[in-house]
């Protein structure tokens, strides 16, 4: 048996960079695709997000698990373009939901049976961005609340708050019929 | 354990992540509550629905050009950096038995004029070593992928008793003058091996 000696991990090369990274592109573009909403959107944010990433590589190539460390750089680069564009989609400092209590629906039946994963869609952009960010990439991509908290850099408990406040606030506007409420775009 | 903090766990227990005490007590409550069993049913067509969009595929091309972007901001003229040559000695009592050039060099173009080759050295240890030292000097027009500025690489690694493998990716920019030269070193003993990287069908070296 021969036995690989890593040298692209031991230069911590540009080379492990890629090595390490095109495995997770796929899952960083759908990332993307699902924050942005938009294919050619999420082709930029994936492409800025490698830019970004790169000068850090010898950061990169050291993880034992790059695509929570990935995913945090492409969730900063969306952020950023939104500051840039000088959109706030929601008031987090006004409106903290994640401190307030909420109410446990009392509806017996599931209420989203017959919705269209269209009509889920709009409902979940009409969230507050926080509870959006959750909620696909907990439910959407996959991604535990662990990796959330590092990505994200919030305690697993805010989040693990975040993602039934948001699941909740769905069930509710299904029930009421409201698609959208106070995201402002 | 209430409706609210129930829901919170609804996750873990799917996950297995609850103790048994706590995934009992969850089930226990999802049996007495409807409510909650309508929650949980939520959950799951949430989840079925989101990760059952049909995403669009990353471009083709977009990865492809995004890493030549990145190979290109990272090369620095190839030309600026002198050619390192050493001397080759094989040395009594060598630990290293055997470096051979690559079986079937690894050819591949990306980048106009740049061309992609990865030489394979097979370093034959009689027994597993460690603090085994490693240096690869390169010449003209060559580099190691992912250090562009670098003409000389060195860095310590173990290794395994029998055969150990060892792949350098190479950019190379033009003809390339001189050898690439690699040398392992062990205890004060070293082996060196000049590679050709002249014709990238027949690189010779094996020494």
């Amino acid at each position: 048996m021969t036995a690989v000696i890593k040298l692209w991990k031991n230069l911590r090369a540009g080379a492990a960079f890629e090595r390490c990274v095109r495995p997770h592109v796929p899952r960083l573009h759908r990332l993307a695709w699902r924050l942005t909403g938009s294919a050619a959107d999420a082709d930029d944010l994936l492409q800025e997000t490698l830019l970004r990433a790169y000068p850090k590589r010898a950061e990169v190539v050291d993880l034992d698990a790059p695509g929570p460390w990935l995913a945090r750089v492409l969730h900063n680069a969306w952020v950023d373009r939104w500051r840039r564009k000088g959109v706030m989609r929601h008031s987090e400092s006004l409106d903290d939901p994640d401190v307030e209590p909420t109410e446990a629906s009392t509806s017996d039946e599931p209420l989203l049976v017959a919705v269209e994963t269209a009509v889920l869609d709009r409902a979940i952009r009409a969230l507050p961005e926080h509870h959006q960010v959750v909620i696909l990439m907990h439910d959407g991509e996959g991604y535990t609340l662990q990796e959330i908290s590092r990505i994200l850099d919030v305690p697993v408990g805010t989040l693990k708050s975040r993602l039934h406040r948001a699941r909740e606030a769905l069930r509710e506007r299904m029930r009421n019929g409201t698609l959208s409420s106070r995201a402002a775009c | 354990m209430n409706c609210t903090k129930v829901r919170e766990t609804i996750d873990d227990l799917h996950a297995g992540r609850l103790d048994q005490d706590a995934a009992r007590a969850v089930r226990v409550h999802l049996d007495g509550c409807p409510a909650c069993r309508a929650y949980e049913t939520d959950v799951d067509l949430i989840r079925h629905r989101l990760s059952g969009v049909a995403t669009p595929p990353v471009p083709g091309t977009l990865t492809e050009q995004t890493f030549a972007r990145l190979r290109r901001r990272g090369r620095a003229p190839l030309a600026a950096a002198a050619s390192v040559m050493l001397a080759v000695s094989v040395l009594a009592g060598v630990l290293v038995s055997q470096l051979t050039p690559p079986d079937q060099p690894e050819v591949a173009n990306r980048a106009p004029a740049i061309e992609e080759r990865t030489v394979r050295l097979a370093v034959n240890a009689p027994r597993a070593l460690e603090s085994v030292r490693f240096r690869i000097d390169l010449p003209d027009a060559v580099e190691i992928q992912g250090h562009p500025s670098s003409r000389t690489l060195e860095w310590t690694d173990s290794l395994a008793a029998g055969r150990n493998r060892l792949d350098i990716p190479l950019l190379i920019s033009g003809e390339p003058r001189g050898e690439l030269v690699a040398r392992v070193e062990y205890e004060g003993r070293t082996r060196e091996l000049p590679i050709s990287l002249a014709s990238a069908g027949n690189p010779n070296g094996g020494r």
